[in-house]
């Protein structure tokens, strides 16, 4: 994975790829409160990094509740 | 009718629990993929609203999953029970996708999400706690 990271949370499991001017966020868990942070936090920093498209896939994931989908929301806008 | 009970303390991601039942018995009765998919996420938000705000005077939610019918079995029904508080399910206000975006607040779906996934959901809530009643036909 070129200029990939992962990070680890206790349900859920967040990989980067980063390419030219993208960044593709993989997820593969259960994305709930603690999920969604996580995300939130890797997709803040590849904003900080200078990243202005992110791709969020969460073919890994099979579930989602309430609040990671909140959380998602607020990392769109 | 195959009936199955859990009791579930009140410590982070129990719905998970509670959800790999509800697919378990879900499969069990051939229900599709999508629909088991459908009653998992409802069970879940069911399970987080009473594991997180019900303040369940027992210290455990519980979680009952009935397959009614004969043979050819018709409907998974699914009771999720504290003895917490109790809301008013009438003053929950339905949230929107265009309000949710203005504002800072953006939680609040659970019961949007559960009254739309099932075929029937029914909500009794009062002083000795909450207990909604859910089914979604094969």
């Amino acid at each position: 994975m070129k200029g990939g990271d992962a990070l680890m949370t206790e349900s859920l499991n967040v990989n980067v790829d980063r390419r030219d001017g993208l960044a593709v966020v993989y997820t593969e868990g259960y994305i709930n409160n603690q999920g969604g942070e996580e995300i939130a936090k890797v997709a803040y920093k590849l904003i900080d990094e200078g990243y202005k498209v992110l791709l969020l896939n969460l073919g890994g994931t099979k579930i989602v509740n309430s609040i990671g989908i909140s959380i998602l929301i607020e990392i769109i806008e | 009718m195959k009936k199955v009970t859990l009791a579930l303390p009140m410590v982070p991601e129990m719905e998970i629990e509670a959800s790999a039942t509800a697919m378990k018995m879900a499969e069990d009765m051939r229900m599709s993929p999508d629909r088991i998919d459908e009653v998992r996420m409802a069970v879940v938000e069911a399970c987080i609203n009473a594991l997180e705000h019900s303040r369940s005077s027992d210290k455990e939610v519980v979680v009952t999953f009935e397959v009614l019918g004969g043979q050819d079995p018709e409907k998974l029904r699914i009771t999720v029970r504290d003895t917490g508080i109790g809301f008013s399910p009438e003053d929950i206000e339905e949230p929107t996708i265009q309000e949710k975006l203005k504002s800072r607040r953006k939680r609040g779906w659970g019961l949007k999400i559960i009254r739309g996934l099932m075929d029937e959901v029914e909500i009794n809530s009062g002083s000795e706690g909450t207990t909604v009643v859910m089914s979604k036909m094969r």
